[in-house]
């Protein structure tokens, strides 16, 4: 859990979450007016947002319903998600894009998308807090250099961070396979049967499918063989880790193309980045500094050079 | 050296705290035990998680339209049809009808009444109504096809009017 690792990985999924929380956000417009705008269902008597016990909700401190107050909302939301992505007083801004996300998600009709949103916001929280996900690639660790010399720069961090996102990310695989494993339409593979069946859902007609059971059978025990297994053994090992993480792309990919599934391939395919290691982000940051600030690149080779 | 005892003993209790979460829905004297000396770090924190909910796809096929009836007998999907409503929209709607519809009847009748209030100035529509039709899946091996399996009605949430034939498919 402590033992140093490059601070590389936790920065980029920093940036990736912010640019993918600033989206996420802007998209909260459309639900959140549905409910708590001018014309929104808290107008017409809906009891809503809902009051969860120990729970943040700054929505229920708002006045609604209100067009405004949920532009407001949705633009902090956006500002903080901006500061952490470009790592700008990382500390607070995480502290208030998790607080934001939190409001979000329990104010809205959520999915399991969105509680991972709370999820990475949360345990990237953590890691701006104890000074780890700003350590390079941001505002803050720019400005530590200038006032206090090459010194102030970490570049190595403790590995507790990316522990903990990637525990989390197995425990969702694995909790769902072994959740799933214990129903019988899973167990006696029959599952997609009736995933396939549910129209208002499907991207297309798949209903199709149901007469090749074997085929049926095989899509279920493979999705149970890739949450029960697959993820959570093989992606620990270096070998093998990238196929997995492509495996996953396509099981995510495959379900959005034939289901109308939100949120969830998104908010995963961002997770992943806490298995990258810095050998597989190097060559990209590089090649992005090198084409966005030609002299950055010089900077880094001399620091690196003092290092 | 206590800071790194102290770290240790933080992510200790945090990874406690989400292998409780995710043992939970299991629903054992243990399980639910341990969860309520967890569930306020969960619950402050947003990490309460139930990967449960893909355990049971529904053995039905659901339908959901949310239609306004006017005066001259014109229907209106108001808020879009199934297949052109935000995919966050028709998941609320679908969800009025979970479980015990009679407990989600308040928020039906907030969403009716704002389809009711948005129509233009003197037209209020005769009607408002949510409605959800199901169809039953046919188990695998069946000889009947889901295709052939017609959809019958669920439940309706309506505003105002009594619907009237032609009203409603």
């Amino acid at each position: 859990m402590f033992e140093p690792v490059s601070p590389l990985p936790l920065a980029v999924l920093r940036i990736v979450f912010g640019a993918y929380g600033f989206v996420y956000f802007l998209r909260l417009v459309e639900p959140l007016t549905f409910a708590y705008g001018d014309q929104g269902l808290v107008r017409f008597g809906a009891d809503l947002p809902r009051q969860i016990q120990w729970q943040f909700n700054l929505l229920r401190w708002l006045p609604l319903p209100s067009d405004l107050a949920v532009d407001v909302f949705v633009a902090a939301g956006c500002l903080v998600a901006a500061l952490v992505m470009v790592g700008l007083w990382v500390r607070v801004a995480g502290v208030v894009l998790w607080l934001l996300s939190l409001s979000a998600v329990v104010s809205i009709h959520s999915n399991s998308g969105d509680a991972i949103v709370v999820v990475l916001a949360y345990l990237l929280m953590l890691a701006g807090l104890a000074g780890h996900s700003g350590a390079c690639l941001s505002l803050d660790a720019r400005r530590r250099v200038r006032w206090r010399g090459p010194a102030a720069r970490s570049n190595q961090i403790p590995a507790w961070p990316m522990r903990l996102l990637q525990l989390q990310l197995i425990a969702i695989y694995f909790f769902t396979g072994v959740y799933k494993a214990m129903n019988a339409v899973w167990n006696q593979g029959e599952a997609m049967h009736y995933v396939f069946a549910q129209s208002s859902w499907s991207r297309m007609d798949l209903t199709w499918l149901a007469s090749y059971p074997a085929a049926l059978a095989a899509l279920t025990f493979g999705v149970l063989l890739f949450e029960l297994l697959v993820f959570p053994v093989f992606v620990w090992f270096r070998r093998s880790r990238l196929a997995v993480l492509a495996l996953g792309l396509v099981f995510h990919y495959g379900i959005a193309m034939t289901m109308k599934v939100f949120i969830f391939q998104e908010i995963m395919t961002v997770y992943y980045i806490c298995f990258l290691e810095e050998r597989h982000l190097m060559p990209i940051v590089d090649r992005l500094i090198r084409r966005f600030q030609p002299g950055a690149r010089r900077r880094v080779a001399q620091n690196a050079a003092v290092d | 050296m206590t800071r790194k005892k102290l770290a240790s003993l933080l992510l200790f209790a945090h990874l406690f705290a989400i292998a409780v979460a995710n043992f939970a829905p299991m629903g054992t004297r243990t399980t639910h035990a341990l969860y309520r000396l967890v569930a306020p770090y969960v619950h402050v924190t947003g990490l309460g998680q139930n990967w449960s909910m893909y355990q049971r796809p529904k053995p039905f096929d659901a339908r959901i339209e949310v239609v306004s009836v006017h005066g001259d007998g014109c229907r209106e999907h108001p808020l879009g049809t199934a297949d052109g409503m935000p995919l966050r929209r028709l998941y609320f709607l679908e969800n009025l009808f979970a479980g015990r519809p009679t407990h989600q009847q308040p928020f039906a009748d907030a969403v009716l009444r704002r389809v009711e209030a948005q129509s233009p100035d003197g037209d209020a529509p005769r009607m408002v109504q949510i409605s959800c039709e199901i169809r039953d899946t046919p188990p695998p091996g069946s000889a009947a096809s889901i295709a052939s399996q017609q959809y019958k009605p669920y439940h309706t949430f309506t505003l105002r009017g009594t619907p009237q034939p032609g009203d409603l498919p």
